[in-house]
């Protein structure tokens, strides 16, 4: 039987700096193994445990789609040891992937119907696999409209700005990024990403909602959905969890009876609000 | 068919099993009995529970799970730790603790995809259990649905009569082996011995009403009790450590960058480190919460997902807490709380 701690070999293909401050980097990996080119199957919402070999490895969101082939993207912060070995790799060096992980978003519930974005800071990572998926040539009809709101602290915090100004061109996508607080270039929006929701003010007829970033956004976003009329079911969201293992056994990332590796990430607010609030 | 093993016999037995075996049992060690390798003329003690859970043969508290190593052109290698090939044999486990092994398989070979390192363990390993006729001070297995001289989880069970012991085959790979050894069929007098004392330690192992607990523990995560509970206790996961069923670890490398070890080791979700992010945030802030975690997951949270509780009974986290928090006491008072 194979044993399922073994990573399999990825070599970093580039690396992209992310914000002003570079604590943000997207690092584009291929497999070594052809064979497991073609075997590593994920669908937008599913992780990936990476590894730098001496230090550990630590769970990271797939920020590419499926629609994106032949490699995986990550972007990660520097946080933590594995993170910040990470920062210090260079394009050629070879770490280790395993995986997909975890559950994925609602993907064919949410056909046919409107979908809005919600995302702060690095919390764009875990949706944008999604929203690259919909946005698709392939998949875009399949979706109503598709809004993107979109904020960080400052400017400089933005993460992937160069898709940013490409989705901005594009007239079947509604676009609004903002930051908290701006410079003297900044010449977009000022405002919290909640106030930017309730001036978009998306009907929730026929909508699907979807959102990630810092707990104290998504408990304003929450509030805010709800008020607009959105029901928890029509919430959906990532969780992020400390995680060791992410095949649901060393039960670090148990809430309630829940594994977030197994049955999350990804969970409607509706199922959120049936589980205990350790997140 | 009850069988019997003379006392003098036991030895020959012992030395049978150790050939197609990796044979372990409860021995002396210093002062304690620890489930250890069996060797030529070891003598197995057959008082008392183990001090650790004989779910350490099966998850090491310490394991490697690859080592790794980068060679001349950069690439990294991984190796897989090569071990003993031979089924594990546990003689003289007891009931409460061939029940936690039970538990251990829904969590690592249950949820996919199966723990192969676990399984490397457990795949084919033969469970002789043995019969507790004196249940110890802290013994409870009673109030979960266990007994003194259960079988779950185990290929034979012995019990202590006169001049040997009695043998109740299990499972279809305990009475292959018993057959295998041709051991005389019980007496009638040995039976009824075997099945007195069964009923004598049965008695004295009860204690808690457990029934329905999950369900109304899923309504109070708010209840203040949380908050007056974990007062005394100190954090230091001797509970967890001691526990038959908790299985939580932790997975750290060894070495140097780009050669060394990936281990798991035991943890604990008593430990404020155990769910810290690494941006600072911790969703289980103080030892109210953690409490309140160890306490869910053995009757509420393992409950939900795979059935039984995950406590058996054995009473090693009463044994060993600094701070005499007694789990009966606490199951208990949750009983008796609206």
């Amino acid at each position: 039987m194979k044993n399922p701690y073994v990573p399999e070999e990825a070599i970093i293909e580039e690396i992209i700096e992310e914000t002003a401050v570079n604590d943000v980097k997207t690092f584009r990996v291929v497999f070594t193994s052809e064979e497991t080119r073609r075997s590593f199957s994920y669908r937008p919402g599913q992780f990936a445990e990476v590894s730098v070999f001496g230090l550990g490895e630590a769970p990271i969101s797939i920020t590419s789609s499926p629609t994106q082939e032949g490699y995986l993207e990550f972007s990660i912060k520097k946080a933590g040891v594995v993170t910040t070995a990470l920062h210090h790799a260079e394009q050629g060096d070879r770490i280790g992937v395993r995986g997909p992980y975890g559950n994925v978003f609602p993907v064919e519930d949410m056909e046919g119907k409107n979908l809005v974005f919600i995302a702060g800071g690095i919390g764009l990572a875990p949706l944008r696999s999604l929203f690259n998926y919909c946005i698709h040539q392939k998949n875009r009809p399949k979706f109503q409209s598709v809004t993107m709101i979109y904020g960080a602290r400052s400017p400089g915090d933005l993460v992937f700005k160069w898709e940013l100004e490409k989705w901005d061109a594009r007239p079947d996508i509604d676009q609004y990024v903002t930051v908290d607080r701006g410079d003297e270039k900044w010449t977009g929006r000022v405002g919290f990403v909640p106030a930017v929701l309730m001036d978009v003010k998306p009907s929730p007829e026929n909508t699907v909602a979807i959102t990630c970033g810092p707990p104290i956004m998504i408990k304003f976003v929450l509030q805010n959905l709800e008020q607009l009329g959105f029901t928890p079911e029509q919430i959906v969201t990532t969780l992020e969890m400390r995680m060791k293992c992410g095949i649901g056994k060393c039960g670090r990332c148990n809430i309630g009876s829940q594994y977030v590796c197994m049955d999350g990430p990804v969970f409607t607010y509706a199922q959120l609000k049936n589980m205990p609030k350790e997140y | 068919m009850a069988r019997f093993i003379p006392e003098a016999e036991l030895e020959s037995v012992l030395s049978r099993l150790a050939g197609p075996y990796r044979l372990y049992l409860p021995l002396l060690k210093g002062d304690q009995v620890e489930f250890g390798p069996w060797s030529e003329g070891e003598r197995p003690v057959l008082e008392g529970n183990a001090y650790g859970a004989a779910k350490q043969l099966f998850f090491p508290r310490s394991e490697i799970l690859f080592s790794f190593s980068t060679g001349p052109d950069g690439r990294p290698g991984i190796d897989e730790v090569g071990r003993d090939p031979r089924p594990l044999a546990v003689f003289g486990i007891r009931p409460c603790d061939a029940r936690s092994v039970k538990l251990l398989d829904n969590v690592f070979l249950r949820q996919d995809p199966p723990d192969s390192i676990y399984l490397s363990h457990r795949q084919g390993s033969l469970l002789i259990g043995l019969a507790c006729d004196h249940p110890g001070r802290s013994c409870f297995c009673g109030s979960l649905g266990g007994s003194p001289a259960g079988t779950e989880g185990l290929d034979l069970l012995l019990t202590a009569v006169d001049g040997g012991f009695t043998v109740d085959p299990v499972s279809e790979a305990g009475r292959e082996y018993a057959s295998g050894e041709g051991w005389p069929e019980a007496s009638a007098a040995q039976v009824a011995q075997a099945r007195a004392a069964h009923g004598a330690a049965a008695a004295q192992a009860a204690g808690v009403d457990t029934s329905g607990l999950a369900e109304k523990l899923e309504r109070m995560f708010d209840h203040e009790f949380w908050a007056r509970l974990h007062e005394k206790c100190l954090g230091c996961a001797a509970c967890t450590f001691f526990c038959p069923t908790c299985h939580c670890f932790d997975v750290v490398d060894e070495g140097k960058p780009g050669s060394g070890i990936r281990l798991r080791n035991w943890d604990s979700c008593m430990f404020p480190l155990f769910t810290l992010h690494t941006s600072g945030h911790n969703p289980r802030m103080s030892g109210k919460e953690r409490m309140r975690q160890r306490v869910m997951h053995k009757f509420c949270y393992y409950p939900l997902r795979f059935g039984p509780p995950a406590c058996v009974g054995c009473g090693r986290c009463i044994e060993v807490c600094p701070v005499n928090l007694d789990i009966r006491l606490v199951l208990a008072e949750l009983g008796g709380l609206a």
